[in-house]
């Protein structure tokens, strides 16, 4: 290696992705619900419970009379122009009893619109609700490239409550790594166990030391008085995922969907918000 | 030495330099390394010579009154200026991993707050300050490396080749700084008897004024200029702050050793002409008495230091010395040393001797040239003071910033732009570079003929 790269490798290595704090504004949030209107009523009270953060919005809830086909929805959604979406898994649809897919609605406002939506466990599966009884004192941000997604943290602070734990969780996939490292094990130029350690301790030291500046950040902003937790770790497997949030009693999930270069949702994305079926999901 | 050398013999050994020479001026077509090239001519000077009973013995007694053989080609080797390379080499290689280069690199990059102007300012400064203290390769390599990631990161890509070439420039001039900042230098400070202190304050006044008026004159031709709005400062700020100058610290402590191991390497060096003991033992005996004490911490890995370190370099200077040592029993540096004599009865002898060092050191090594002018001129007795040891430090330095070949500075540089694909050609180089060379060697003969 020429003492070029090695210096330009050091340069590089020296830059830090640092975290700023931009609180997002939720003034206005639109429950899409198919609820008969005191079922309605109901839900969106046990709503602004659980979202005491963003409960001083102006809320508008469409009911299962309100809307009538997706065009009709988004239309109203463009009209109304809210910063969150609320709704929940299959809503408008009795697929629920089938818990392999999201339901249509839901999936164009993810995919359709730019606006976070709040997926909610969907109140036919689960008319116990749960969710009802805790508060977002637990929010898990999750991510396989956490480092430098500002605006993924910026959404999970939002939502913590004041003496609450933010964990910002970053899952490298170890199937990645270890193809990779298969291929740097047939070259001979280069030594496979160095090789191995150096490239692990850099995947895991990028999104620490964000979540290190994120906690800075967030520790000299003085508003906001959650702790941050950082949860970084070699997986890949839902398994990995799944364990991670049931460990900490995750109350609110938080994780990017969108994909450029694809209609389907980002990732584990859609994994997740299918099967993590009586966990909240904010979808960014 | 040989009294009456047969002119022929001397023609054919001249011709055997001549070779050589051209042979470093065209390494890069004949794919062959400089020790290579000087190894050959080294081998077959030796062979000739030999055979034409040319060369001396080298016999030594020791202290048991007992015979001890010296073959040519070792007592041939100035062993001294072997020791500054090989011990500086080692020394700066070893502080390098300190991460006090690059620290000091981070530093004056977030100090410039992303402002084009300022951060040419200061990688200029840069630029002299480790091509003075460290050499210029390395200092080039540096700097250079730099200013790729950081312009990228700025936005500013379009200023690169810009910056490279004003750095590669200022490698030349800041290896006029110090007795050990360059190999001619070290060739000339050492024949002439120069000391470290008399060395750096001649040489200083011209290097402060000559990286002014290149950083000045290259912000002008290629419109390097301060950013103008607030928002543009401080989206600039934002993105330089991203660089964290601890990054580049594995150890704290090490770090810590390597700054204060740097500043007792110059204040040895700078005084080693002071104190009897380093006096006697020479500058080569410190430089690697501190490569030894930075190597402390890596003791149980010495050898990957050692297979860092310029074997072609050492190579070329142990076979370079061989040659000028037989040239010189072959008479040839005495032939050309009348030519040069001639040459120096001329009116302005000083700026001749500078301009035709440069000249020739823009297209072939400067340190051959420089070898054997200093050779040449302790053959001529010149006085420890004249202008003219001076006019050749300058010229050999000042004369690789003529071509991209002049120096291995520039190729680093033209290295790094074809690296980042600025594709740079080498009349493309010689035309960029012509203001700025024109503008240092003006500087430079005036500065000899009327302040030295």
């Amino acid at each position: 290696m020429s003492l070029v790269d090695q210096f330009e490798s050091v340069f590089r290595g020296a830059e830090r992705h640092r975290y700023a704090y931009d609180r997002p504004a939720v003034e206005r949030v639109l429950v899409v619900c198919d609820l008969q209107q005191a079922e309605a009523d109901a839900f969106v009270k046990s709503l602004e419970s659980f979202l005491a953060e963003v409960a001083d919005a102006t809320w508008r809830v469409l009911s299962d009379d309100d809307y009538g086909d997706v065009s009709e929805l988004r239309a109203i959604v463009d009209a109304y122009d809210p910063q969150l979406i609320v709704s929940y898994r299959n809503v408008r649809y009795a697929t629920w009893r089938w818990p392999y897919s999201l339901g249509v609605f839901l999936n164009a406002m993810t995919r359709e619109t730019d606006y976070p939506v709040l997926v909610m466990p969907n109140p036919h599966e689960l008319p116990e609700m749960k969710w009802s009884q805790t508060s977002t004192d637990r929010v898990m941000v999750l991510a396989d490239h956490l480092t430098g997604d500002d605006s993924l943290v910026n959404w999970g602070a939002r939502f913590t409550r004041p003496g609450g734990n933010l964990f910002l969780t970053h899952v490298e996939d170890d199937q990645v790594f270890e193809r990779y490292l298969d291929v740097i094990g047939k070259l001979p130029s280069i030594d496979t166990q160095s090789a191995r350690e150096a490239i692990q301790e850099r995947l895991l030291k990028e999104p620490s030391d964000y979540i290190e500046s994120c906690q800075a950040v967030l520790g000299k902003q003085g508003q906001l008085t959650q702790k941050v937790v950082p949860l970084v770790s070699m997986g890949h497997s839902l398994a990995d995922y799944v364990a991670l949030i049931k460990e900490h009693g995750t109350s609110l999930l938080v994780f990017n969907t969108k994909e450029q270069d694809q209609l389907a949702l980002h990732g584990k994305a859609y994994t997740l918000a299918v099967q993590l079926r009586d966990v909240p999901i904010l979808m960014l | 030495m040989h009294e009456h050398v047969p002119t022929w013999v001397t023609v054919v050994f001249g011709l055997i330099l001549v070779a050589m020479v051209l042979a470093l001026a065209l390494e890069e077509k004949l794919h062959a390394k400089k020790s290579f090239i000087t190894g050959v001519a080294a081998v077959i000077s030796l062979l000739l010579a030999q055979s034409l009973e040319l060369l001396p013995t080298h016999d030594l007694t020791n202290s048991l009154n007992e015979t001890v053989e010296m073959p040519v080609y070792i007592a041939a080797i100035d062993w001294g200026v072997i020791a500054i390379i090989l011990g500086s080499s080692i020394f700066v290689d070893v502080t390098s991993k300190s991460g006090l280069f690059a620290w000091i690199a981070i530093r004056l990059t977030r100090a410039s707050r992303g402002d084009p102007f300022w951060l040419l300012v200061y990688y200029s400064l840069m630029t002299v300050l480790f091509s003075a203290l460290l050499n210029n390769v390395t200092a080039m390599i540096i700097v250079g490396s730099l200013s790729g990631v950081s312009l990228k990161k700025l936005g500013r890509a379009d200023k690169l080749l810009a910056f490279l070439m004003i750095e590669g420039l200022l490698t030349n001039v800041g290896g006029l700084l110090t007795l050990i900042s360059s190999v001619p230098n070290i060739i000339v400070g050492q024949t002439a008897g120069i000391p470290f202190t008399d060395f750096l304050f001649t040489a200083g006044p011209y290097v402060a004024v000559s990286t002014l008026l290149t950083i000045l004159l290259g912000a002008r031709i290629f419109g390097i200029k301060r950013l103008s709005t607030d928002d543009e400062k401080a989206e600039a700020l934002a993105l330089v702050d991203t660089f964290d100058e601890k990054e580049s610290i594995d150890s704290r402590g090490f770090f810590i050793y390597g700054a204060v191991m740097s500043v007792l390497f110059i204040v040895a060096i700078a005084t080693a002409s002071l104190m009897e003991i380093t006096r006697e033992l020479g500058m080569g005996f410190i430089a690697l008495a501190f490569a030894a004490a930075m190597l402390v911490r890596y003791r149980s890995e010495v050898d990957q230091f050692y297979q860092a370190v310029d074997w072609d370099l050492l190579g070329f200077f142990a076979a370079l010395f061989v040659v000028i040592n037989v040239m010189e029993h072959a008479q040839v540096l005495d032939a050309i040393g009348v030519a040069l004599s001639a040459m120096l009865e001329l009116p302005g002898q000083s700026a001749t001797l500078l301009l035709s060092s440069a000249a020739a050191s823009s297209v072939t090594d400067n340190i051959p040239l420089a070898a054997m002018l200093a050779n040449i001129l302790r053959g001529l007795g010149t006085d420890p003071s004249s202008p003219l040891w001076w006019s050749v430090v300058f010229g050999a330095n000042l004369g690789g910033n003529l071509t991209p070949i002049g120096s291995a500075s520039t190729v680093v540089a033209v290295t790094v732009m074809n690296r980042y694909g600025l594709g740079i050609t080498f009349a493309g180089f010689v035309k960029r570079a012509a203001p700025f060379a024109a503008m240092q060697l003006g500087l430079a003969v005036a500065y000899v003929l009327f302040f030295v």
